[in-house]
């Protein structure tokens, strides 16, 4: 090694030592080969070993140079979002309807529990909704697993824990909740115990619902909801009646605010309610709505140009067809102008005007309102009306009043609403849409003919059929009707479907509004009467009251000349026309 | 035997250094990820219960529920539209309207002020139950 100081000059060096030749110097023959041989090895082995270290050096700068952006903490940074299996739904102010909780569920291992009949009695002091017998068999079960109890409580878990059972175990599973109970029930639907949505949105939009992340919004309103439900109820109450139906939609998109149907369930436990209760009667019922078609005819023939607001019909005598004779159930006996016929609700008015359009362009307007036809909506409960499957002449009339042709209340809200908004029809929608954005409609009749049903629907409130449904300071208009339900061959005189259909506030419409009430029977304070007018106008009258201001609509007074004028209804001055003794 | 070489000296305390801090480092690091982990699944714990408190919330404030709570505890009945006016109604506090009166070149003439009065006092009448 230190071969910076010479040998000889070693101080330290015995003197009788002379060291060896050091190095390999002056060698010859086979000695000089190995020497050789051993040094190319040398060179060898030390370039593959700046190779390898070469090799390492360059992964070095790659990993720590160029491949900084996804090194491992980056992925760990963010929490993991929690992983639902369905999405939540709420209302259009964000009100949760229906969400995803994470619950336990208990198992057990049959071949663990050492003694079942002991754990079985203790399970069942614990989760006492559980049947001992059947616990005992499934823990005595030749099985590895078997559900003792799916989605259990806190508390229950703790119950459960604080037995020391061995065998036993929890697994997370997810739970939907409805929150806000049978109030959306309908609605919202219900999803199985397996999550798979079985009503409502929950099964039209299972697989988005699935897939997605954010909640769906809804177009309905908890509050709007909440207000006609309870007004519902309390009429079906009143009148003890079977149950009903009603909906509150936006006149100008379409979007529906409230949709109920009574008798109702719970969605989180749907089974508990009698099969019938599951049945949505505003999208999945059709009824013969009666007078309330009176809305679509007289538009029909106001747009058609057939008659005018001035025109009129005689309706002094019944009308003979067939085997059928066509009466007034408020008979005025007399000539009857077109606004008579519509505010004491004519059937013979009302036939007349049909005739007077024809069958053809009948079946074409009420196509143009969405109503001959099931309609597009996000519901999977939607039925398809039941028209007549020949348009006979006498169809032509019985339609004109509402009789001989079942359409759900849907549909008459979004064929209501196109007659009332200005003339466009908007299809119905339970999703909420983006606000200020034009929504596409198609127009249905004329500006005009919709200002003049505006008069008319307002006329029926003010002074005809539908006095009750007044709700001071917010302009209701709308149309009373009272049908009989068809039952066999003939019609049940003594069960009746009650309904008032309108909007508010009608000097500018806004929300259309409906209350239909199946079986109603008259009580005392109605006289005995069962009508729409005394039946489903007092809960509109109500509902008004209460969500007006709710959604944002300002009292106005009636009686101001603007809204006066606006709305009045020129009345023919009863000339010579006269017909009969009135 | 041989000398070490204050070069070689300088080397090797570079690399037990070196190899130090990176340990150090590295044992750093995975603590850090630890925290990061716990601190992740506090976060996850706490949207869940977030989730739970907003279903339990939605619950609470049922509509009908919080009819029933207003009626055994709050003085309240249901708002009619008289209760409502615009603003553009609302008449003049009773010393603003005196003031405005005693000023003669002020638009607001005394009868106006008095029947704005007499409305107020129509308003505040059809609050009462």
């Amino acid at each position: 090694m230190s071969v910076a100081q010479p040998r000889e000059d070693n101080p330290c060096r015995p003197r009788h030592f002379r060291p060896g030749p050091a190095g390999p110097e002056l060698q010859e023959g086979p000695a000089k080969q190995w020497i050789e041989t051993s040094r190319t090895r040398l060179i060898i082995a030390g370039a593959l070993m700046a190779l390898a270290f070469l090799v390492i050096a360059g992964r070095l700068v790659e990993v720590s140079g160029f491949k900084a952006g996804d090194s491992r903490l980056a992925h760990n940074s963010a929490p993991a979002p929690i992983l639902t299996s369905r999405a939540d739904i709420v209302d259009r102010n964000g009100v949760l309807l229906a969400t995803t909780l994470v619950t336990p569920s208990l198992f057990a291992d049959p071949k663990e529990v050492l003694d079942a009949r002991e754990a079985a009695k203790k399970l069942v002091q614990a989760l006492p909704d559980l049947n001992e017998g059947e616990v005992y068999a499934k823990l005595t079960s030749d099985k590895s697993f078997v559900w003792i109890k799916r989605q259990l409580t806190p508390r229950q878990m703790a119950a459960v824990n604080a037995l020391g059972i061995p065998g036993l175990d929890f697994q997370d599973e997810d739970k939907r909740i409805y929150p806000q109970g049978s109030t959306f029930a309908h609605v919202v639907g219900y999803a199985g115990v397996d999550n798979k949505g079985l009503a409502g949105i929950e099964r039209s939009f299972d697989d988005a619902l699935r897939s997605r992340h954010a909640p769906l919004q809804l177009s309905v309103d908890l509050r709007i909801q909440a207000i006609l439900r309870e007004e519902m109820a309390k009429q079906i109450a009143a009148f003890d009646a079977v149950g009903g139906s009603g909906l509150v939609m936006n006149v100008n998109t379409g979007e529906v605010l409230a949709l109920v149907s009574l008798p109702d369930f719970d969605p989180n436990d749907p089974s508990a309610s009698p099969i019938a209760n599951l049945f949505n009667r505003v999208t999945l019922g059709t009824y013969e709505i009666g007078s309330v078609f009176k809305i679509f005819t007289v538009a029909m023939a106001l747009d058609d140009g057939v008659t005018t607001m001035n025109g009129g019909y005689d309706a002094s005598h019944p009308i003979q067809i067939g085997r059928f004779t066509i009466h007034d159930d408020h008979a005025q006996n007399r000539w009857l102008s077109v606004p008579e016929i519509f505010q004491y609700s004519s059937n013979i008015g009302a036939a007349k005007m049909a005739v007077d359009v024809g069958a053809d362009r009948q079946k074409e307007f009420l196509a143009k309102l969405g109503l001959l036809k099931a309609p597009n909506f996000e519901l999977p409960e939607v039925a398809a009306p039941i028209l007549p499957p020949v348009w006979h002449p006498v169809n032509v009339m019985t339609i004109g009043f509402g009789q001989g042709i079942s359409v759900s209340p849907l549909q008459i809200a979004t064929g209501v609403s196109a007659v009332v908004n200005g003339g466009i029809y908007h299809r119905a929608t339970i999703l909420k849409l983006p606000a200020n954005e034009p929504v596409a409609g198609r127009r249905v009749m004329s500006e005009s003919t919709s200002l003049d049903m505006r008069k008319l629907l307002r006329l029926v409130v003010e002074k005809g059929t539908g006095k009750f449904a007044e709700a001071p300071g917010y302009v209701v208009g709308g149309k009373t009707g009272t049908a009989e339900k068809v039952s066999g061959h003939g019609y049940a005189i003594h069960s009746l479907i009650s309904s008032f259909a309108g909007a508010f506030p009608m000097n500018d419409p806004k929300y259309f509004i409906m209350i239909s009430i199946d079986e109603p029977h008259g009580n005392k304070q109605s006289f005995g009467n069962a009508t729409g007018g005394w039946v489903a106008a007092p809960g509109v009258s109500r509902s008004v009251e209460r969500m007006a201001s709710l959604l944002g609509i300002q009292p106005v007074d009636e009686d101001s000349p603007e809204i006066r004028r606006s709305l009045m209804v020129g009345l023919p001055a009863p000339s010579g026309r006269k017909f009969a003794s009135n | 035997m041989s000398m070490i070489r204050p070069g070689t000296l300088v080397w090797f305390c570079i690399v037990v250094a070196v190899g130090y801090a990176m340990f150090q480092v590295k044992y750093e690091v995975m603590q850090q990820e630890q925290t990061l982990a716990s601190i992740n699944r506090q976060i996850t714990d706490d949207r869940e219960q977030i989730q739970v408190l907003d279903a339990e919330w939605s619950y609470l404030t049922r509509p009908n529920r919080i009819e029933q709570l207003a009626g055994r505890f709050l003085k309240l009945s249901g708002m009619s539209a008289a209760q409502i006016v615009s603003l553009g109604d609302v008449p003049l506090r009773a010393g603003a309207s005196a003031a405005l009166a005693a000023d003669p070149a002020s638009t607001p003439s005394a009868p106006a002020a008095a029947a704005a009065g007499t409305r107020l006092a129509a308003v505040t009448g059809g609050a009462q139950p």
